[in-house]
């Protein structure tokens, strides 16, 4: 669905990006991993034409796409922020049914489809008519999945959709992720900085650090086979610490 | 409310019982014996059967002349010294022949002498004078620390301070322009030295002042005349008739009558002028004055009407500029500058400025208003969409709104607390400076505050300055309600 081919992307002096393939096929979740600054955001930033790379091509759908076209790629992409991303002069109903309604829904037909898609992802109806900040932050994040979810995208973007919330939350709402991912059959690029949970959720895993691709394959891939010393400390990094002080 | 509605709607029903003719337009400027003279005028025209308004308390000579040439107002009372040293000074006419042909040549007739002479005079109090051992204009050139205040116009006049100065030599430092009523109080109260008079000036009697002589024959003769549209006798047959039958029919002692009438027994110019026609004449004249009610009703519709329409006209145009400031960055800055640049002019000075292309009225201060109202709007409406969270920029063109829908949908209505605050100051702003639009016949609060800066009659300035105060917090109020119905609780 997204091909990248010799991708570079600088700001200025600085080098977010250097000579990224890849490949990010249809119908799979893929995980972008790497620390903080690696260059994952970017990347999502480049899929989403919010950003042109400096030097080659970004392919959706087999096509480079430029200006107006973009816009109409992105109405089949779902795109969920980092913390969610909802409008704050809007209730939760009208930040999911917002393009929509641009695109000149019916109101029967906007609610039909909050309707389903609230029950996909589990969020009460009394939480349709608050505002963002009257919203928990598990909330916002199913909020803005169903906004993402609207139009049925043939692609899904999540940037670190699961990073500021509790840990039982995070959990409930990987969980579910992981049902719908799987129940909704869509290319799925999933950014974060969680070995686990990229493992939970992807099918794929491709590991970035400053700017460069390391590793792109499975999780086992990754967890058995590092390719070099980066990929090697980064999984260490995050094993799990449990039991590890009464196994010393 | 109900009262509201029953005032608007006797406010229409006098408005269509007005007879369709245009109105004649008599205009004066803000001094008393002006708007006396424009009550003669518009009296004597009422008289023989027509419509007439006055535009009072114009704020100078040229506003007045550029208004009747370019047709705005159809007569207004000028003196032969202004006409001949300031109006026409470009054309410099050897005498009153001449500039009677320049101004025909423009379209206005130079009518005969109304039968008094309006001398610039300088004048101090007798007692001081005395002490002082001045009687003559000559005898200035000796002194050095006299304190002088002397109406903003004749500070600037050739024929005023500027010409006094060099023509008897004075090396007075101290000189400055002030309004001439307050002068007057300077006067009196021993601050004040020198002040420059009018030689039919009701005050002169009334505070016992000197007008030093004026020796070396400095100041022209101001014999007040009518000056009035050619083509008056024409549209309105008899009317010039009806003008011109006070030529010659007022004289001095007439004159300081009645502005003795106003300034000193407070009675309104149009009873004074009614007292003369009636005794001259020997007519009946119907010299009628609003009550205060209905006048601060009016006021209020016309600073309600220059604030509202300014302020429509700047909402539709600041915004978008706004808009484009906020999107576009280079250009932007040039936005803002320019904006900022039309705040610094004075209020006075652009409203002058506005003549020569809206005439006199409500058009210049409309424009004049509203080119103040844009700075704010303008200024909010770039900080809101500029402050908006990159993230949420990011978000609305990432789910897949294109430009436009993204500016409606997301980016202004995010920025609305911020434009509804702009749009807040430039209202308040606006009634504010709205009080200067009757210095070029605009009406509103400001015709009391003028008029009452002119009498000395503090009743007269509060009828105007504490509606606009009032005005202006209840703009303040309704801007509050606004932004609570249009900005969601959760974002306030």
């Amino acid at each position: 669905m997204f091909e990248l081919q010799g991708v570079s992307k600088h700001y200025g002096q600085v080098q977010a990006l250097t000579g990224i393939d890849l490949n990010l096929p249809s119908a799979r979740c893929t995980a972008l991993i790497g620390q903080s600054g690696c260059g994952k955001s970017t990347l999502l930033k480049l899929l989403l034409g919010l950003e042109l790379p400096t030097g080659g091509e970004v392919r959706f759908d087999g096509q480079v796409l430029v200006g107006e076209a973009w816009i109409g790629a992105r109405q089949r992409i779902g795109y969920v922020p980092q913390e969610g991303g909802l409008f704050p002069h809007l209730s939760a109903r009208d930040n999911v049914t917002l393009v929509a309604r641009h695109l000149g829904w019916t109101p029967e037909a906007c609610a039909a489809r909050v309707e389903e898609l609230a029950a996909l992802v589990q969020l009460p109806k009394a939480a349709l008519k608050r505002f963002p900040n009257q919203l928990s932050g598990g909330q916002r994040q199913r909020a803005a999945l169903m906004r993402a979810l609207l139009l049925d995208p043939a692609a899904l973007l999540l940037d670190e959709p699961l990073g500021a919330l509790d840990p039982m939350i995070r959990f409930d709402l990987q969980e579910d992720l992981a049902m719908i991912f799987s129940e909704l059959d869509k290319t799925v690029v999933l950014v974060t900085h969680d070995l686990s949970e990229a493992a939970f959720l992807g099918q794929e895993v491709v590991l970035l650090n400053a700017g460069r691709v390391h590793q792109s394959g499975t999780i086992e891939d990754l967890l058995e086979r590092p390719v070099d010393g980066f990929a090697e400390r980064f999984v260490r990094a995050q094993r799990p610490h449990l039991g590890t002080g009464a196994a010393r | 409310m109900m009262a509201l509605a029953l005032l608007a709607l006797s406010l229409t029903g006098s408005l269509a019982a007005e007879p369709a003719q245009e109105p004649l337009r008599v205009a004066s400027k803000s001094f008393t014996e002006s708007v006396v003279l424009g009550e003669l005028a518009r009296l004597r025209l009422e008289g023989a059967g027509f419509a007439a308004e006055h535009v009072q308390g114009l704020g100078g000579s040229r506003l007045a002349f550029n208004a009747l040439i370019a047709g705005e107002v159809d007569v207004y009372a000028e003196y032969t010294g202004t006409l001949m040293a300031e109006l026409l000074a470009e054309d410099a006419p050897a005498d009153l022949k001449a500039a009677s042909a320049l101004l025909s040549a423009r379209g206005i007739v130079l009518g005969q002498p109304l039968g008094f002479e309006n001398n610039y005079a300088i004048g101090m109090l007798r007692g001081r004078a005395a002490k002082l051992q001045l009687q003559r204009l000559s005898d200035l050139s000796e002194a050095r620390d006299l304190v002088v205040r002397v109406s903003n116009e004749f500070m600037l006049r050739a024929d005023g301070w500027p010409g006094l100065v060099e023509h008897y030599g004075l090396q007075l430092p101290d000189a400055r322009g002030i309004e001439h009523e307050l002068a007057y109080r300077g006067l009196t109260s021993g601050s004040v030295d020198l002040i420059d008079m009018y030689t039919t000036d009701a005050k002169i009697r009334a505070y016992d002042l000197l007008a030093l002589e004026d020796d070396r024959g400095f100041f022209p003769r101001y014999e007040a005349v009518l000056l009035y549209r050619s083509d008056l006798a024409e549209r309105a047959p008899g009317a010039v008739d009806a003008l011109t039958a006070l030529e010659g029919r007022i004289d001095t002692a007439a004159m300081v009558g009645m502005n003795a009438t106003v300034e000193l027994e407070g009675r309104s110019e149009t009873a004074a002028a009614a007292a003369f026609l009636e005794t001259t004449f020997d007519v009946t004249v119907d010299a009628s004055v609003e009550s205060r009610a209905a006048r601060i009703w009016r006021h209020t519709l016309e600073h309600l009407a220059l604030v509202g329409v300014a302020l429509l006209l700047a909402l539709l145009v600041a915004v978008p500029l706004g808009v484009v400031a906020a999107k576009r960055e280079r250009l932007g800055q040039f936005v803002l500058g320019a904006v900022g640049i039309g705040q610094t002019i004075p209020a006075l000075a652009l409203l002058v400025f506005m003549i020569p292309v809206f005439g006199i009225g409500s058009g210049p201060a409309i424009v004049a208003l509203f080119l103040y109202s844009l700075l704010p709007i303008v200024r909010n409406t770039h900080a809101g969409l500029t402050g908006i969270p990159i993230g949420l920029r990011d978000t609305a063109r990432a789910i897949g709104l294109p430009p436009g829908a993204a500016l409606r949908r997301v980016e202004l209505p995010l920025a609305l607390p911020s434009i509804l605050a702009g749009v807040q100051t430039a209202a308040v702003i606006c009634v504010g400076a709205a009080t200067l639009g009757a210095l070029v016949g605009a009406g509103g609060y400001g015709q009391p505050i003028l008029a009452g800066l002119r009498l000395a009659d503090t009743l007269r300035i509060l009828e105007g300055a504490v509606p606009a105060a009032l005005m202006a917090v209840a703009v303040q109020g309704l801007f509050e309600l606004v932004e609570r119905a249009l900005v969601p609780k959760a974002m306030r």
